[in-house]
C-alpha cells in the first residue's frame, strides 16, 4: 500500500471527487484514462476505490455512537419467567436482549424485545398483552413465534420472541447465487406467511430485508408481525385491526404512500412493501436508486416517482456482478425481468392503493403464473392511464406533505446509521429516532429558513416560531402526543425569548392534549407542568403557579415516587412560589431545607441540583429574615461551587452575586463590594459587557457605592448599567429603590432616573 | 449588542490559537450544562440524541447572545467539533472505569457498554484529529454527520453546498479514515 501523506491526499483529493461523482459502471473506465495522465497517482487512486468498497461493505461510520434509548436492563435481570443473557442488539423500536426460562424447563432461548414507549395507564398494559395473545396465536412455521407479551414494573412493555438464527433474504439470495426463479420461489413462502396473517386480520406494516430472515436451513421467518401496530395503537386508540388511521412508517425507506401521507393502512399497504422487497430482490437495488437519500428526495420517491422497470436497472457494464449473484448475465437477466416480472411489480408499487393486487394472494397467484409461463393478470400501463392516476395524485394536500416530511426526516436519520453487518443483530430493523430527535429535526426545518442561504425576506425567530406553532395545529392532529411534544418545545422556545403568555397557552394546550389522549403519567406531561409552573411565575401569576405545581408534586410523586429527582426539584420551586406569593418564606424555608437533605443523600452532597437547592435555600432564608444563615449556607455553597464547577458557570455566579447581596445587608460592604467586583470580571468574560446579567452586577454594585458615599462612582456604573443591558423592568425601580437613599437629593441621580424612563418608554414604542 | 462567543468565534476564524481554545472550552461547558440539565429534568434516564442537545444549546446561546449571534450554520460547525470531544471522552472515560454511575452520553447499538467498541471511537477519534490538520474541512462533516447525527440535507443547508456535494465529501472522508485505520491495526 503507498503511503497517504498530507501532500498525497491533497494532490488526489481532486481526482477522488472527480471519479465519485461518476455512476459505479463508468469508474473502471475513468481510471484506465487517468492512468494515462496520471501515472504517478493511478495506484493511489485505485486503492482508495478499493477502500470505498470495502468500508461500504462494513458499512464504517453509519452507526452512530450515540443512542437515545432507555438502557434499564441488565444481564441477569428476570423479566416475567426469564432470565436476560445478553443484548443482541437494538431495533427499531428497543432493546432486544437473548433470554432464558428461569426455571430452566426450557432449554431453547428466546429474544426479548423491548419497546420504547411506556404503557402509564392500566388500559393500556392490558390492551398490550392482549394484543400480544392475539399475535401470538398466529402459528405459521414462516412466522417467528410470539410467545409472551408483558410489561415490566416500570411500566416498559416487552415481548417475548423466537429467536431466530439467519441470515436477511436479500444477503442469503446472493451468498447461495440464486437465481431468478429460485429467488420467486422463496419470495413465494414470504407471500405465504403474510396472506396467512391478513388471513387473521393482522398487517404487518413494517415488511423490509432486515424482517425477513432465512434460517441455515433455508426456512424463511418473518420478524416482527404486527408490532407496529402494537405501537402505534399507544399513541391512537384501538380501531379494528385490519386498519388503523395514520400510522407512521418505521422504516420511510420501505414505507407506502399511504404510511407517508397518513393514509389507511391495510393489507395494500404489505402489498406494496412486497413489492419492494421484490423488487429489491431481483435487482439488487431500491427504486429510489442507492441511498442514503435526503427526506425530500425520499418522500417524492414514495409519494410521486414512478419506480423504473426493474429490467431497466440492470446494465451492460456495470451489471455483470449482479448478475453473477443471480448466475447469469446481465442480458439474460435484464431479458427475464423485462415484461411480466417488470409488470407484476408495477401493479404491486401502485401509489393508490386500490389499484395494487387486491390481495397478497393475487400476487402471489400471478407469479406463480408467471413460474409456469402462463399469461399474468397484471397489465401494463398506457399513457392514458398514468395522465389521469398524475391529476389525481396532485391533489395530495400539501400540508400532509410537509407533515409527512418531518415524520420521514426523523426515520431518515435512522436508516442511514443502519446498524455494521459484521455485528449484526437478527433484527437490525432501523432505528426510529425518538420523538425528542424528530422535534430537534422540526425545529432545524424552522431554523434552515432562518439561514442566510436561504432566506426569503427578513424572518425573525419570533415569526418562525410563530410559524411552527400554526403548523401544528394544521399538521399534526392525527398524533396528539406528537403534537403535545411540539407544543412543549416551541412553548419552551417561546419561553426563552421571554415570551412567556404565549409559552403559557401552549403548555396549557400540551397539557389538555395529553390528558385526552390518557397520557396521566408521561413523563413529558409533567415536564410541560413544570414549564408552565415557570412560565406563570415569570409573569407574576403566584396562585396560579402554586396550583399547578401542588398538582404537579401529587402526580410526580405518585408516578415517580417521592425521592425523585424531578419531585423534589418541585417541592424546592413550591417552596420558593409560596415566599413569592404570600410572603410566607418560613414555609418554603422549610420545604427547602427537607429537599436539600434528601438530595445531599440521594445524589451527594456536591450534585449539581444539590447545589441549586442551597442556592434557592439561601435565598428564602434571608427572605424569611435570616440574613446571617443565609450567608454562611450561600457561603458553603459558593466553596463547592468554585471547586465543582470553576468560576465560569452561571450557576457559581448566582452563588457569587446572591453572597455579595446577603453580606450587604448585614452590613459587611466591604466583602460586598470586593465580590460584585470579581463576579462583573467573570460576567463580562462569560456573558459579554453588555448582557442584562452583568448590567444587574453594575447595578448592584452601584448601590453599595452609593451607600459608601462613593457618590460619581455609583452614579456613572448606575448609568453604565442603564445603557448597557439592564433589563427594562429595573428602571423604573430605580427611582424607588431604598439601597439609593444617599442619592435622592443629587440632581444627577434624578436626570438619570429621567434617563432611564425615557429609555423605557421608547424601547416600549420599538416594540 | 456585543457577545463574548461571536468574538472568540471571529478570532478563531482568523486563526487564533488561545481564542480557538477558549472558544471550544465555552462551548463544551454549554453543552455540558445543557445535557446535564436536560438529563436531570428527566431523572437521568433517558439520554439525549446529539442533535437534540445541539439545537437545545443552539436556542439557548442565540437567545442570550442576541441578534449578533453567527448563523446556526457556523454555530453548529463549531459546536460539533466539542461534540466529538465530548463523546470521546466519555467513551475513552467508559472504557477505563466500565460502567461507571453517571453518564451523559450512552453507546448505542448492537454494542452495549462494549469496551472494544469505545476503544475503536477513541481510534477514530486520534485519526480525525490527525485528519482535521490535513483537511478540516472534510474532518467537520464527520463530526456533524457521524458525531452529531445531522442529515447530509441539514449539513447541505448549513455549508450552502448541494447535498450531493455533502455526500460526496463524506465518502472522501470515509476513505481517508477508514484507510487510516486500517493501516493502524496492521502497524
Amino acid at each position: 500500500m503507498s503511503t497517504l501523506s498530507p501532500e498525497r491526499w491533497q494532490a488526489v483529493r481532486p481526482y477522488l471527487d472527480q471519479v465519485l461523482s461518476l455512476p459505479e459502471d463508468e469508474r473502471a473506465t475513468w481510471l484506465e484514462l487517468f492512468r494515462a495522465e496520471r501515472p504517478d497517482l493511478a495506484n493511489l487512486l485505485q486503492e482508495l476505490l478499493q477502500e470505498h468498497r470495502a468500508l461500504s461493505h462494513e458499512h464504517f461510520l453509519e452507526q452512530s455512537p450515540v443512542s437515545d434509548t432507555i438502557e434499564s436492563s441488565l444481564p441477569g435481570q428476570k423479566i416475567g419467567a426469564y432470565t436476560l443473557i445478553s443484548p443482541i442488539g437494538q431495533g427499531g423500536m428497543g432493546s432486544v436482549w437473548l433470554a432464558e426460562r428461569s426455571d430452566g424447563r426450557f432449554e431453547r432461548k428466546v429474544a426479548i424485545k423491548f419497546l420504547r414507549f411506556s404503557v402509564a395507564s392500566q388500559g393500556g398494559a392490558e390492551r398490550f398483552k392482549r394484543e400480544g395473545r392475539i399475535l401470538g396465536q398466529l402459528g405459521n412455521p414462516n412466522i417467528a413465534e410470539l410467545i409472551d407479551a408483558g410489561v415490566t414494573p416500570n411500566g416498559e412493555p416487552y415481548l417475548v420472541l423466537e429467536n431466530v438464527e439467519g441470515e436477511q433474504i436479500d444477503e442469503y439470495c446472493d451468498r447461495h447465487k440464486l437465481e431468478l426463479d429460485a429467488r420467486i420461489h422463496l419470495f413465494l413462502d414470504v407471500l405465504n406467511a403474510v396472506a396467512h396473517a391478513h388471513a387473521n386480520l393482522i398487517v404487518h406494516r413494517d415488511i423490509k430485508p432486515s424482517n425477513v430472515l432465512v434460517s441455515n436451513d433455508g426456512q424463511v421467518k418473518l420478524l416482527d408481525f404486527g408490532i407496529a401496530k402494537l405501537l402505534a395503537d399507544d399513541m391512537t386508540s384501538a380501531t379494528n385491526t385490519l386498519t388503523a388511521e395514520g400510522g407512521a412508517p418505521l422504516t420511510p425507506l420501505f414505507a407506502a404512500p399511504e404510511q407517508v401521507t397518513g393514509g389507511a393502512i391495510t393489507t395494500a399497504t404489505d402489498v406494496y412493501a412486497l413489492g419492494l422487497l421484490l423488487y429489491l430482490l431481483v435487482t439488487g437495488q431500491h427504486p429510489a436508486g442507492p441511498g442514503p437519500h435526503s427526506p425530500a428526495e425520499l418522500v417524492k420517491a414514495i409519494v410521486d416517482t414512478e419506480p423504473r422497470p426493474a429490467s431497466e436497472l440492470i446494465s451492460s457494464v456495470g451489471g455483470e456482478a449482479l448478475a453473477e449473484r443471480r448466475a447469469t448475465t446481465p442480458e439474460k437477466l435484464r431479458h427475464g425481468l423485462r415484461g411480466d416480472v417488470d409488470t407484476i411489480i408495477a401493479k404491486a408499487l401502485k401509489k393508490p392503493p386500490a389499484e395494487r393486487y387486491s390481495s397478497v394472494t393475487a400476487l402471489a397467484d400471478d407469479l406463480k403464473r408467471y413460474l409456469k409461463h402462463e399469461p399474468i393478470s397484471a397489465r401494463p400501463d398506457t399513457i392514458a392511464y398514468r395522465t389521469s392516476k398524475f391529476a389525481r395524485r396532485n391533489r395530495v394536500p400539501v400540508a400532509l406533505v410537509g407533515l409527512a416530511l418531518i415524520l420521514v426526516a426523523a426515520g431518515v436519520a435512522g436508516t442511514l446509521i443502519q446498524a455494521r453487518t459484521a455485528r449484526k443483530q437478527r433484527d437490525s430493523a432501523f432505528r426510529e429516532r425518538d420523538r425528542a430527535d424528530r422535534i430537534a429535526e422540526f425545529m432545524t426545518g424552522i431554523f434552515k429558513a432562518s439561514d442566510p442561504n436561504e432566506r426569503l425576506g427578513t424572518i425573525t425567530a419570533k415569526e418562525l416560531l410563530d410559524k411552527a406553532a400554526n403548523d401544528i395545529d394544521t399538521g399534526l392532529s392525527k398524533d396528539p402526543e406528537l403534537q403535545a411534544s411540539m407544543m412543549h418545545v416551541i412553548g419552551r422556545a417561546y419561553m426563552y425569548q421571554g415570551l412567556y403568555p404565549r409559552a403559557q397557552s401552549l403548555f396549557e394546550r400540551a397539557i389538555n392534549l395529553s390528558s385526552s389522549a390518557g397520557q396521566q403519567e408521561k413523563r413529558e406531561k409533567l415536564n410541560t407542568m413544570h414549564d408552565l409552573a415557570w412560565a406563570l411565575l415569570q409573569q407574576g401569576r403566584q396562585a396560579e403557579a402554586e396550583s399547578v405545581e401542588r398538582t404537579l408534586l401529587d402526580l410526580q410523586r405518585g408516578a415517580l415516587g417521592v425521592d425523585h429527582p424531578d419531585t423534589l426539584a418541585t417541592m424546592s420551586e413550591l417552596g420558593y412560589t409560596l415566599c413569592e406569593e404570600k410572603k410566607d418564606c418560613a414555609e418554603g424555608v422549610k420545604l427547602n431545607q427537607e429537599v436539600l437533605d434528601k438530595q445531599k443523600r440521594i445524589m451527594g452532597p456536591e450534585a449539581y441540583y444539590t447545589l441549586v437547592t442551597m442556592n434557592n435555600l439561601a435565598i428564602l432564608l434571608a427572605e424569611d429574615g435570616r440574613p446571617a444563615e443565609a450567608e454562611k449556607l450561600q457561603q458553603e455553597a459558593l466553596e463547592i461551587h468554585l471547586r465543582v464547577f470553576g468560576p465560569e458557570n452561571l450557576s457559581t455566579i448566582n452563588a457569587m452575586v446572591n453572597l455579595a447581596e446577603f453580606q450587604r445587608d448585614l452590613g459587611r460592604t466591604e466583602d460586598a463590594k470586593k465580590l460584585a467586583l470579581q463576579t462583573l470580571d467573570i460576567e463580562r468574560r462569560v456573558f459579554g459587557p453588555n448582557q442584562p446579567e452583568t448590567a444587574v452586577t453594575k447595578y448592584d454594585l452601584a448601590t453599595l457605592l452609593a451607600r459608601d458615599g462613593q457618590t460619581a462612582e455609583a452614579l456613572s456604573l448606575l448609568r453604565d448599567a442603564i445603557d448597557h443591558g439592564l433589563p427594562p423592568l429595573m428602571d423604573s425601580q430605580i427611582e424607588k429603590d431604598v439601597l439609593f437613599d444617599s442619592l435622592h437629593r443629587d440632581p444627577r441621580f434624578a436626570a438619570l432616573v429621567a434617563h432611564a424612563k425615557e429609555r423605557t418608554s421608547s424601547s416600549q414604542h420599538t416594540n | 449588542m456585543h457577545s463574548t462567543l461571536r468574538p472568540l468565534i471571529e478570532a478563531a476564524e482568523r486563526g487564533d490559537r488561545s481564542a480557538a481554545d477558549a472558544l471550544f472550552s465555552a462551548l463544551y461547558s454549554e453543552l455540558h450544562r445543557v445535557s446535564k440539565r436536560e438529563l436531570a429534568r428527566q431523572g437521568g434516564a433517558v439520554s439525549l440524541g446529539a442533535t437534540t442537545l445541539l439545537h437545545q444549546a443552539y436556542i439557548e446561546i442565540a437567545a442570550k447572545e442576541g441578534t449578533s449571534f453567527p448563523d446556526c450554520g457556523r454555530f453548529m460547525a463549531y459546536a460539533s467539533r466539542v461534540m466529538r470531544g465530548l463523546i470521546i471522552d466519555h467513551a475513552r472515560s467508559r472504557s477505563a472505569q466500565k460502567r461507571g454511575g453517571q453518564f451523559h452520553i450512552t453507546s448505542s447499538g448492537a454494542a452495549l457498554e462494549n469496551a472494544a467498541d469505545d476503544r475503536e471511537l477513541t481510534r477514530i477519534g486520534e485519526a480525525l484529529d490527525e485528519f482535521a490538520r490535513t483537511d478540516p474541512s472534510l474532518a467537520e462533516i464527520v463530526d456533524l454527520k457521524f458525531f452529531c447525527g445531522f442529515t447530509f440535507a441539514e449539513i447541505a443547508a448549513m455549508k450552502a453546498v448541494s447535498e450531493r456535494t455533502v455526500r460526496r465529501q463524506w465518502e472522501e472522508a470515509r476513505i481517508y479514515l477508514h484507510r487510516r485505520i486500517s493501516r493502524d491495526l496492521e502497524a
